[in-house]
């Protein structure tokens, strides 16, 4: 439990876009697990607040309170196969933060959405489905724009994937979350919403996300059609969950996959003074002395030290390679991008 | 020492809810208040994210150093029939008023509870429709900052003249049952010191309170005696790896980064923080985790609890002690060495203000029943913080561990000048 990765996922959108919703539906979900992948907040109380709220939506219709300037923040424990694999850390801000000030005058919650965003390594931008029920061409695309503030989305990740690059960091993965998608009509017969149509609509409002090396997955998720019952209810059959634990699977497959990256860089590195300090001792005077014989023996340390922390980071490329390996098929249907270009490595997008 | 009642007139109002259209939510500040800090850490403590609000107002008196404010924390369709959604979900708020201070004397106290119980609809909807209807379909751009409101004449009755209480009520948190509000919201009126008291609550508020709320005092109507256990945020079980995968070393550290400057105010993404919104538990989690885990027998927290002492056999078995009867006067204390006495200071035990409250070096811990023995109450203080304090009432039973000993103390009598115990001590 001490040693387990700890993943930042930062969650942005309009206000009313459903991102408290999604995150008692994605709780929902994973709690009870998808295909041996289950997500528990490792707060009791805080287990059963999201509990409480799913139940509030799904039998009264009751949506979540709007979040107020207080984020809620969430520390879920991933498991995999039963092993628990990473401490997720996630924060519910309210919409507002987005194009909030920031600075002395400002709000605090804005400068935390900031400074989360900066060090994430997964950004879900949340987007409302209801915009997109009709094509999103020139002509309704800034009246969208205006109302998902995707143009603060892509000021805000523009600026933190300038920031990493200039400091050498990885970027973050990105998924564009479409909510209520159940209410688009992917498959009538008058003239349905085509995923690629839907990603091209997407290239326009949030350019950002398909910027240069960004892995960028399209998600479509829902919760179901919420049908209203006459005693003010829901009906039961109306509330289904869809897809709502890909988002969170795609960010933990390519923090996987950027983590086994950094340690194949580390390893080099580690290779390369490993190289450097048996030259050293090759290069040690062939008469024995006590000075020779120390230099030796501060070598041989410096060997072994190596050896472990290869050992060490071997075994957790391991893991990462496996979790990675583990988790990218359940994505075969996810549109993902990387640098605007569909991801065929991830070996995703056929659906 | 009493303080005389000079304070400037008027309450400036405080309105903290949003718009149909904009997610900003100060929408009036006193004069001279900065929205963040004191008020800020009080309203959100009261608000706690909206839980629970659903026709459970919550109810608000505070004092800082030199404001008070009185309000209300409820759903938005208490206070207004038309300004209370944002088409899909139904909104919450705070209203309230603050008054300040000044050279001329302390803040006025605020109404009786039963009277803001009883007219806040009418008190806080007018403030509410007076500060929401000028801005409630306006655009996010002109909603950026609160407006600045002035104080004005208080919409409830002046309440006849008490002294003030120069007396700093006991530190920390506690939970109050409803039958004890009124005198909470009361002692908090008469108070010079930093004291919150949010009245209220349908259960338990989750979270730590912020800093500089000073003494709190949590109104739960759930709250069963006058404290309550609060579950503690006890992790999840995970499951364990599974025995035949070998253990991993320890992760090899990241490799090193340019620190990056943190926003001012901000808090670290990688630490687990409040869910919900903020509560006010915190202090009151330390008080209460003791009764939590005394009414389980030692495990409600999760924790291990102390281990008992196994009965040491002895060829004669020394007389248990007797019980010593001691009455205690307001604002002296109770020690235990080298017997149980009252003194005048110095002591293990205080009394104040009807509160029994634990000496900096002691451990007073609130017992089930009220007749604990040497090694239940062993069990129950052992890795306990010290300086707790509870209400006295009679018939309770607590436990006390000071530097020397340990005793079982049980309330006989409480009134407002002394109460009386019945001590059974014990060398440590």
């Amino acid at each position: 439990m001490t040693d387990l990765h700890r993943i930042g996922l930062s969650m942005m959108g309009a206000p009313g876009a459903g991102k408290s919703t999604y995150l008692l539906a994605l709780y929902a979900a994973l709690s009870r697990g998808v295909r041996d992948c289950t997500l528990h907040e490792a707060d009791r109380n805080a287990d059963v607040m999201l509990a409480d709220g799913w139940r509030d939506l799904g039998e009264r219709g009751r949506l979540p309170e709007p979040t107020d300037t207080v984020p809620r923040r969430h520390t879920f424990v991933y498991a995999r196969e039963m092993r628990p694999m990473a401490h997720i850390h996630w924060a519910d801000y309210r919409g507002g933060a987005l194009p909030s000030f920031v600075g002395p005058d400002g709000s605090p919650d804005a400068e935390q959405l900031l400074w989360d965003v900066a060090q994430a390594h997964g950004i879900m931008l949340v987007l409302d489905g209801e915009h997109f029920r009709k094509p999103v061409g020139p002509g309704r695309r800034e009246a969208v724009a205006r109302e998902t503030l995707t143009q603060q989305m892509s000021s805000v990740v523009t600026d933190a994937l300038t920031a990493r690059n200039r400091e050498g960091r990885p970027l973050p993965s990105v998924s564009i979350v479409i909510t209520k998608a159940d209410v688009i009509d992917w498959r009538g017969t008058d003239a349905p919403r085509r995923l690629t149509d839907l990603v091209e609509e997407l290239r326009d409002l949030l350019p950002a996300a398909f910027a240069k090396r960004v892995v960028t997955a399209i998600c479509p998720v829902s919760v179901g059609a919420l049908e209203r019952t006459a005693d003010g209810g829901v009906r039961p059959d109306s509330v289904s969950p869809t897809d709502v634990h890909l988002p969170v699977l795609f960010h933990l497959a390519c923090f996987y996959l950027e983590e086994r990256k950094g340690l194949d860089a580390r390893m080099e590195v580690l290779a390369a003074d490993r190289a450097a300090a048996r030259r050293e001792a090759a290069a040690l005077p062939p008469v024995p002395g006590r000075a020779t014989r120390r230099a030796h023996e501060r070598i041989a340390l410096r060997l072994q030290e190596m050896d472990r922390a290869e050992h060490a980071m071997k075994q957790w490329r391991e893991l990462c390679q496996a979790e990675a390996a583990a988790i990218f098929p359940m994505l075969r249907y996810v549109p993902i991008y990387e640098g605007g270009v569909l991801a065929t490595w991830a070996g995703t997008g056929r659906g | 020492m009493a303080e005389a009642r000079t304070g400037r007139p008027g309450w400036a109002p405080v309105v903290y809810g949003r718009t149909r259209h904009a997610d900003t939510w100060w929408r009036a500040l006193p004069e001279g208040i900065d929205q963040r800090g004191w008020l800020e850490g009080v309203v959100r403590a009261a608000v706690a994210g909206g839980a629970g609000l659903h026709g459970a107002p919550r109810f608000v008196l505070a004092r800082s150093g030199a404001h008070r404010l009185v309000g209300v924390a409820c759903q938005a369709a208490d206070l207004s029939d038309t300004m209370h959604s944002d088409g899909a979900r139904e909104m919450y708020c705070f209203v309230g008023w603050v008054a300040s201070g000044g050279p001329s004397g302390p803040p006025p106290p605020g109404p009786a509870w039963p009277q803001l119980r009883d007219s806040y609809r009418s008190w806080a909807g007018a403030v509410y429709e007076r500060w929401m209807d000028p801005v409630w379909t306006a655009p996010l751009s002109e909603l950026r900052w609160p407006r600045r409101s002035r104080p004005e004449p208080a919409p409830w009755p002046a309440p006849p003249p008490r002294p003030f209480s120069a007396a700093p009520p006991p530190a920390g948190a506690e939970v109050v049952p409803p039958p004890g509000w009124e005198q909470t919201w009361d002692e908090a009126n008469d108070a010079v010191h930093p004291i919150t008291v949010v009245l209220g609550w349908e259960s338990m508020p989750r979270g730590a309170h912020p800093a500089g709320l000073g003494t709190v005092r949590l109104g739960v109507v759930g709250a069963p005696a006058r404290l309550a256990p609060v579950p503690a945020p006890a992790p999840v079980p995970v499951p364990a790896p599974v025995a035949s995968r070998p253990a991993l070393p320890p992760r090899p550290a990241p490799p090193p980064q340019a620190p990056r400057p943190r926003p001012a105010g901000g808090t670290n993404r990688l630490v687990p923080a409040l869910v919900g919104g903020g509560g006010l538990l915190g202090a009151v989690a330390v008080t209460v985790l003791a009764v939590g885990l005394s009414a389980s027998g030692g495990d409600a927290t999760g924790e291990t609890p102390a281990p008992t002492p196994s009965p040491t056999p002895s060829a004669t078995t020394p007389a248990p002690p007797a019980p010593v009867q001691v009455t205690v006067p307001r604002r002296g204390w109770l020690t235990l060495s080298p017997a149980p006495a009252p003194v005048a200071d110095g002591g293990d035990v205080g009394y104040r203000n009807r509160q029994l409250f634990a000496a900096e070096s002691s451990v007073l811990v609130m017992t089930p029943g009220a007749g604990a023995t040497r090694e239940r109450c062993r069990g129950l203080v052992a890795g306990r913080r010290a300086a707790l304090s509870f209400r006295a009432t009679p018939g309770t039973g607590f436990c006390l561990k000071t530097a020397t000993g340990l005793a079982a103390l049980v309330v006989d009598t409480v009134r407002d000048g002394a109460v009386t115990v019945r001590v059974t001590a014990w060398p440590l």
